[in-house]
């Protein structure tokens, strides 16, 4: 199993769901975040001042899948979280040890 | 009692305590008992007897919570475990060592007539922490019916003032309370049987099966929970003003306070205690329009009304009908009670006496209103004094996150405009459409003109109710960086000025949907929703100027001619009315210039005729 973590724009979030319901992937977990990449944030004007943002919101995706599903799911999501410009965000990948379903005591990929 | 008696002939008693004791267990309630013991020695010797004893009772399944005390630790004051102090108030003999129990009895009505206001004191302080939980409001979609404000520990909190005897609590009408308690009662067991648990949580589907119950007579679970708030305000009531009367009376500073604040009185309001009230008991039915200045007067001083005021408000209430239904064009007083510091105060009295439905009778429509989504925590009604109240917060935070939007405040220039659509925004969601904001647009038109407000107010109040969600949608669904994003905002606002309330209009209403709705993410959010289309408003461009048709025109037009297009939306009619004076000076004089003071600076306007280095 594979637990993909995206860093994504905010507006992106409904596209990306989107795409991950009509590829079967379901469960997700969602988290309003605030951080920044290799951009380290933006100069903002305002009123003649000039402050940094450096934390910008995004969205973080997170969801676990079947090993074998990855690079399709992968696809699905860069396919439609990209912009092309910068502040896209990032997908990490990790290795799952192993899943429960707390409900039944389910394990491995039919806990998913 | 078998396992005890037969070991503990004397020494030994068994008191009914908290729930129990007042004869009110409700089906999965804890069995509150204590164990009272002549001396340490005997419980300690008694251990095991006392063990097998509480073993039986929940082998009985019933959940027994338990103290083992002496006679002197009972009658002593525990300030880090008042629960206890508190429990015994409800004592009653079960068994056991009646001699005992006789000992006990006169110390511990000695303990309580001396320790009166303390222990009253101490709880108010848990009461108001309990209420703080639950964010001091009975309206949440999904209340907890026995510790949230007006359940059932509030209805405790007065028997138990009442048990102690503290004076002063004429305000407190059991009667009011009574009806309430019943139907609280009722509606836990009902829980507590339909959960097969100690759970008083009344859930949506909870609610839809008690409007279901043949008992409940209410056709559907709206009308139900609109009775049920209609009890837990009564009960709400009677506990805050018992602990109003009880912290007052008690504190040297209140006091001093109180008195100084009863200098506010006027010709035909008087503060006493802290609470208003009317000077003639006939001012009302002589002249109903005096009930506006009422409010004012709250709104301006932040007072809450007293209890007599509010049930003149009620008799007169007919009478109030009667006048509201042709007062015409009354904005000027309705905007003046907006403008007020504790405007929110005075909306939520005149919510609580039905006076506000007088004035906005579309208001009907979402009083007690349940919307059931997974954001909202509160009823509509209350969502949107809340969102009112946040708006005041604003003005006083120092929360850096926060502050940006409290110098907006400062910038705006009628705060009126910006609390009418917040009272408004919502009030089509009493119709049911499905599209709420067209809705409240529609309703707002039609009570806005009724009440005579002004064009230009008028037109800004419904384009903020139309435009209500906007910056939040753009704020989730759209590329902040992207240049048509900020186009397509900035072509909706049309102003600086329509953006900035707007913004603040977004703040609030976000803020008032739970605690946590405006998260720091958010907070960012909006600000960079505000911050592009402010840009965008604001940017120079060249090919951007004001195109006036034909060659001839007034001063207005002339003046107003090649001026950038954003001209027109950064600065208000006044402004440009003053920018207008200065043109026809400058004419005769070459220069002309304007100082005036402003929010924390002075605004300096030079008006000249162009040439080469003229600012360099």
């Amino acid at each position: 199993m594979k637990k993909i973590e995206a860093i994504i724009q905010p507006f992106k979030l409904e596209d990306v769901k989107e795409a991950l319901k009509a590829a079967g992937v379901d469960g997700m977990t969602i988290t309003e975040v605030r951080g920044h990449g290799r951009q380290k944030g933006h100069k903002e004007v305002y009123r003649g001042q000039e402050y940094t943002v450096d934390l910008l919101p995004k969205v973080k995706v997170e969801l676990v899948i079947s090993a074998s599903r990855l690079e399709e799911v992968l696809r699905v999501v860069l396919g439609a979280a990209r912009t092309g410009k910068i502040g896209d965000g990032k997908i990490f990948v990790y290795d799952v040890a192993e899943a429960i379903r707390i409900r039944n005591d389910d394990r491995g990929e039919i806990a998913l | 009692m078998e396992h005890l008696a037969p070991e503990v002939p004397a020494g030994l008693a068994v008191l009914a305590v908290g729930g129990y004791g007042r004869q009110e267990l409700f089906p999965y309630s804890d069995v509150d008992v204590c164990l009272l013991v002549d001396n340490d020695k005997i419980a300690e010797e008694k251990r095991s007897n006392i063990s097998s004893f509480l073993q039986a009772l929940w082998d009985a399944n019933l959940r027994v919570s338990q103290s083992v005390r002496t006679a002197p630790e009972c009658c002593e004051l525990h300030d880090t475990n008042i629960e206890l102090n508190v429990s015994l108030i409800d004592q009653r003999f079960l068994a056991g060592d009646t001699d005992l129990y006789a000992r006990l009895e006169p110390k511990l009505r000695k303990f309580y007539e001396n320790q009166r206001v303390s222990l009253a004191r101490h709880l108010c302080r848990l009461a108001r922490s309990r209420h703080a939980q639950y964010q001091n409001t009975v309206f949440h979609l999904e209340p907890q019916i026995k510790e949230g404000p007006g359940g059932l520990r509030d209805v405790h909190l007065l028997e138990w003032f009442h048990k102690l005897e503290i004076s002063g609590l004429h305000d407190i009408s059991w009667r009011d309370v009574e009806e309430p308690r019943l139907f609280l009662s009722q509606v836990r067991c009902f829980l507590h049987y339909r959960s097969r648990r100690d759970n008083n949580n009344l859930s949506f589907e909870a609610q839809d099966e008690l409007a279901e119950q043949k008992y409940s007579r209410l056709e559907s679970a709206d009308a139900w929970m609109r009775e049920f708030f209609r009890h837990v305000r009564a009960i709400e009531g009677a506990a805050s003003r018992a602990m109003d009367a009880i912290e007052s009376k008690h504190n040297v500073l209140l006091a001093g306070f109180r008195e100084w604040r009863s200098r506010l009185s006027n010709g035909e309001f008087t503060v006493s205690k802290d609470r208003v009230l009317l000077k003639s008991s006939q001012t009302l039915d002589t002249d109903p329009a005096a009930v506006l200045r009422l409010y004012h007067f709250v709104a301006r001083h932040g007072i809450a009304l007293s209890l007599d005021c509010e049930r003149r408000i009620m008799e007169a209430y007919p009478k109030l009908r009667e006048h509201f239904a042709q007062a015409g064009a009354i904005w000027p007083q309705v905007r003046e009670i907006l403008l007020q510091p504790h405007a929110a105060m005075a909306l939520r009295a005149m919510q609580e006496s039905g006076v506000l439905r007088l004035l906005f009778p579309e208001w009907e429509g979402i009083e007690h209103m349940v919307t059931r989504d997974f954001y909202h925590r509160y009823t509509v009604d209350e969502h949107t004094i809340v969102t009112i109240e946040n708006l005041q917060k604003l003005a006083r935070t120092s929360e850096p996150g926060h502050r940006r939007f409290s110098t907006l405040l400062t910038e705006i220039e009628d705060l009126s405009i910006l609390r009418a659509a917040l009272l408004l925004h919502d009030v089509g969601k009493g119709a049911r459409t499905g599209n709420h904001s067209v809705e409240s647009v529609r309703m707002a038109r039609e009570t806005l003109e009724r009440l005579g407000a002004p064009e230009k107010a008028r037109e800004m109040i419904l384009f903020l109710i139309d435009q209500h969600l906007a910056l939040s949608a753009a704020m989730t669904g759209r590329d902040l960086d992207d240049p048509a994003t900020a186009r397509m905002l900035a072509e909706k606002v049309g102003t600086i000025e329509g953006l900035r309330y707007l913004t603040l209009l977004t703040y609030a209403d976000v803020s008032a949907v739970n605690t946590t709705a405006l998260s720091p993410w958010r907070l960012e959010q909006l600000w960079r929703v505000y911050l592009r289309t402010h840009h965008e408003l604001t940017r120079e461009l060249q090919t951007d100027r004001i195109q006036l048709p034909g060659e001839e025109g007034g001063e207005r037009e002339s003046f107003l001619k090649g001026l950038p297009v954003r001209y027109l939306r950064t600065h208000s009619e006044p402004e440009i009315r003053m920018h207008l004076d200065l043109e026809a000076r400058r004419r005769e004089t070459e220069v002309a210039l304007d100082i005036r003071k402003t929010e924390g600076g002075y605004a300096l306007t030079v008006l000249a005729k162009d040439r080469l280095h003229l600012v360099a």
